[in-house]
């Protein structure tokens, strides 16, 4: 009876691996989807653990989905996400603080270890057009703002103003943070110029623009507006900038396009939603009008699944950053828009080629 | 027993047939009444005059079956129509339980992520312990709303570290638990898992299958 819940696992997605990989080079090890003969949408890049990351000898262990032997301080359980320019900062909900992953001069640095903005429950990350980096505590119930000496510089959250702040997104333009209180069941909206609440929107129920415990928020930044993953009523819900409600999707279920515990989003520059959902260990990707368009991922420790998936985030360059918590790693996979694949056509065409081998 | 009482533990029964059909979980132990009355009810506080709705006590964590017929595949891979695999369920006969969460762990663990739930943190694995350790030395908290307790590692009295825990024999029978007449229910597949000291359709504060007065929790499997 037991196994009747048990379906076969379907491996959705290809691993091609090129001959004489004995590499540390990361680029050898491949992973399209779809797989052939479908157009390929997206590919796998790079994954992210922490110091272990920038010491020798770890590297190739860690791309075949092995546990390397822990070596520095690495994620742990990790929840958010965020990137700009090859910096990614990831939450974790275990440690307490931020790390930095800096590919650039490849060191981790940590945000929120200091006693002046410290952390405890970090869960979401955010990054300001000044590059001032918010993070929600989920403890302390605040927003808390760092620049890039990790110096506290902004901060949110009197008492009462949230109940518990989880998921934040930022509208660079506007200038505007969006601040998830999962347990008030709304959606409070800041001026980051003065910190000043503008306004709220939402409040607990099952209708159009209400919520059951949200938690996760992405910015759609073609026009504006904002989506919200309303955990608990297993479905993602669209407003505009303003809050007015325009749209929804999903609902409870176990086959594509339905979800069971719907948490990280990111939006790419074409308006597609990725959800991860952590019950079935998997991202779903969207258009905009709630249309399924792939799925990927399975529970595991290999490349291309996940264990516990959390945070999601697609950067200006449509990289999609996911955070895999109890794996405690972020993998990075790019998603190729047309203008990519016209202005990568070699890699486009390499990537198309492995698909037909 | 009154009608309505009847009316709603039908509506129970047929709603709740995946704990009854999964993990052996029943409706026992005063658990009809207690998703509804919990915070494992998601839905507790909302008036849903839906009636779709009927079964939420259970969807929470028994996410229903969605039959795949003649539906839609995504778009962007037409092949892969399929249902999905609910919290990474495993073929369990040689399944690694002390190193790996199962699959009853992870569905505590898909909502206490410290965002939807309170956090838990596993230490069960000496990987993770060492994590721990580490935590401690540079300073930092080790983890808020983390869980102390081992999970997901084989009760085991004989060994070392059973015999370290006074670790009484699996047969030890138990008086007023909720759902266990001895140790070995507590710990199906001999594995210690959330479900060991919590029952997560109970009434009971911390939905502690026994309260732990005088550490009668506790002595229930340890002997001292």
């Amino acid at each position: 009876m037991k196994r009747t819940l048990f379906y076969s696992v379907m491996v959705s997605i290809v691993i091609l691996l090129l001959a004489g990989c004995a590499t540390k080079d990361k680029q050898d090890f491949h992973l399209v989807l779809p797989p052939p003969p479908e157009e390929p949408r997206l590919y796998f890049v790079n994954v992210l653990k922490g110091e272990v990351d920038y010491v020798d000898d770890s590297a190739l262990d860690t791309f075949i989905g092995e546990e390397a032997p822990s070596v520095g301080k690495n994620l742990f359980k990790p929840y958010g996400v965020a990137a700009h320019k090859d910096i990614v900062y990831v939450t974790d909900t275990a440690r307490g603080v931020v790390f930095v992953i800096d590919d650039n001069r490849s060191e981790v640095r940590f945000l929120g270890d200091k006693p002046s903005g410290k952390l405890a429950l970090p869960v979401s990350v955010a990054i300001g057009s000044d590059n001032t980096v918010y993070v929600s505590d989920a403890k302390i119930n605040k927003v808390f703002g760092y620049n890039k000496n990790g110096k506290l510089v902004f901060a949110i959250g009197d008492s009462g103003e949230f109940g518990r702040p989880t998921g934040i997104a930022i509208n660079q333009e506007l200038n505007r943070l969006y601040v998830v209180d999962t347990s008030k069941h709304n959606i409070k909206v800041f001026d980051l110029k003065d910190g000043k609440r503008l306004f709220e929107f939402g409040k607990r129920g099952i209708k159009d623009g209400e919520f059951n415990y949200p938690t996760n928020v992405a910015i759609d930044r073609r026009n504006n507006n904002v989506v919200i993953v309303d955990t608990q009523n297993f479905r993602v819900q669209t407003f505009d900038k303003d809050g007015n409600f325009i749209s929804k999707f999903g609902k409870i279920g176990d086959r594509p396009g339905m979800f069971a515990r719907p948490k990280g989003i990111g939006i790419d520059s074409d308006g597609h939603i990725y959800i991860a959902d952590s019950a079935f260990n998997n991202i779903q990707i969207f258009d905009s009008n709630g249309t399924m368009l792939l799925f990927f991922g399975n529970a595991g420790f290999g490349l291309g699944n996940f264990y516990l998936p959390a945070g999601l985030y697609i950067d200006e360059q449509d990289k999609l950053y996911a955070v895999g918590s109890y794996s405690g790693r972020v993998q990075v996979f790019q998603y190729m828009n047309d203008a990519w694949k016209e202005n990568n056509p070699k890699k486009y065409q390499k990537l198309k080629q492995l698909q037909e081998e | 027993m009154s009608r309505t009482v009847t009316k709603l533990i039908v509506v129970l029964m047929s709603s709740c047939i995946y704990a009854l059909s999964a993990y052996g979980y029943g409706i026992e132990g005063g658990s009809e009444k207690g998703v509804l009355t919990t915070k494992h009810n998601m839905f507790k506080g909302l008036m849903i005059e839906d009636k779709q709705n009927n079964m939420e006590p259970c969807l929470w964590c028994h996410i229903p079956h969605d039959k795949y017929v003649g539906k839609t595949a995504p778009k962007w891979n037409q092949d892969s129509g399929q249902n999905f695999t609910i919290y990474g369920a495993q073929d369990e006969s040689d399944y690694d339980y002390a190193n790996r969460p199962d699959t009853i762990l992870r569905v505590c663990l898909t909502c206490h992520d410290g965002i939807n739930a309170p956090n838990i943190v596993l230490s069960n694995n000496e990987e993770s312990q060492k994590h721990t350790k580490e935590a401690n030395l540079l300073g930092q908290p080790v983890t808020y709303d983390s869980h102390q307790h081992p999970v997901g590692r084989d009760y085991a009295p004989h060994s070392v570290n059973g015999r370290k825990a006074s670790l009484k024999p699996q047969s030890t029978p138990l008086l007023g638990w909720i759902g266990a007449d001895s140790i070995g229910d507590l710990v199906p597949e001999g594995v210690i898992r959330c479900t060991s000291c919590h029952d997560p359709h109970s009434t009971s504060g911390l939905f502690l299958r026994i309260n732990n007065s005088q550490s009668q929790l506790c002595l229930g499997c340890h002997g001292k």
